[in-house]
């Protein structure tokens, strides 16, 4: 059974751009949530800085990211929902 | 209003006639276009020899529109478009495109200024720029976030 059809699991699909792709080496993978873990974007962001590495520098304090959730700009406290589209990326530089 | 992304040039002259056709309300249309140059602000920098612009499908065209609809909500203004490249550029090239038509200058110079700035600011587009010495992703310029905030 899918992670998005068990119950208690939010299950959000992450997509990394740019520097960000290119720092983490991938271009996004499937992260599920316990429900007891209140899932917003500060969770997500939580259990990635806790991998280290390229994640941990990225995402870290200081660090200049943006968050868009189904397409939308939104700020860390946004809540997530099962097969929310959670992209991380740095600040944009079209034009 | 029309915003499109796509890797083909584009030819401001026949997209500014195609904007206003038949619209006799028309009187005034303001035009931006972006191109890409081959030096960084920093003059002792190697010369940028290709540019390479990503962009995040399905986010950029309705982060576009929304920017075209907030433009219509400030000013006063018949039509809006904007065409923005993405893929493998060179120095010279044109990237982007902004057509606003309105019935006096005012709101067409402002609305495109306008369109410009937050494009700039909002649109999921990155710069990766290649010189000799390698390639580089271009950091976001706190002035364009100001520019963004003056209106």
């Amino acid at each position: 059974m899918p992670d998005s059809l068990t119950p208690g699991l939010v299950t959000v699909r992450l997509v990394y751009l740019a520097r960000l792709r290119e720092a983490f080496g991938s271009a996004g993978e499937s992260l599920a949530l316990s429900l007891e873990d209140e899932s917003s974007v500060a969770t997500v962001l939580a259990r990635l800085r806790e991998r280290g590495g390229s994640f941990a520098l990225e995402l870290g304090s200081g660090r200049a990211f943006r968050v868009a959730v189904n397409h939308a700009l939104v700020t860390t406290d946004a809540k997530l929902r099962d097969g929310d589209e959670v992209a991380l990326f740095p600040p944009v530089t079209g034009g | 209003m029309t915003v499109r992304v796509q890797t083909e040039d584009f030819d401001a002259g026949r997209e500014i006639a195609a904007l206003r056709a038949g619209d006799a309300r028309v009187g005034a249309v303001a035009t931006f276009i972006g191109t890409v140059r081959d030096g960084s602000d920093a003059s002792d920098a190697p010369k940028v020899s290709a540019l390479t612009l990503e962009h995040y499908p399905g986010m950029t065209e309705k982060s576009l529109e929304s920017i075209v609809i907030e433009a219509r909500g400030r000013f006063n203004i018949l039509d809006a478009l904007v065409v923005h490249r993405v893929g493998a550029l060179a120095p010279t090239d044109q990237i982007v495109l902004v057509v606003v038509t309105s019935a006096h200058r005012g709101e067409a110079f402002d609305a495109c200024r306008f369109l410009m700035d937050f494009l700039k600011a909002h649109a999921p587009f990155w710069k990766k720029e290649a010189t000799s010495e390698g390639t580089r992703w271009v950091d976001a310029r706190t002035s364009d976030d100001e520019a963004a905030a003056r209106w």
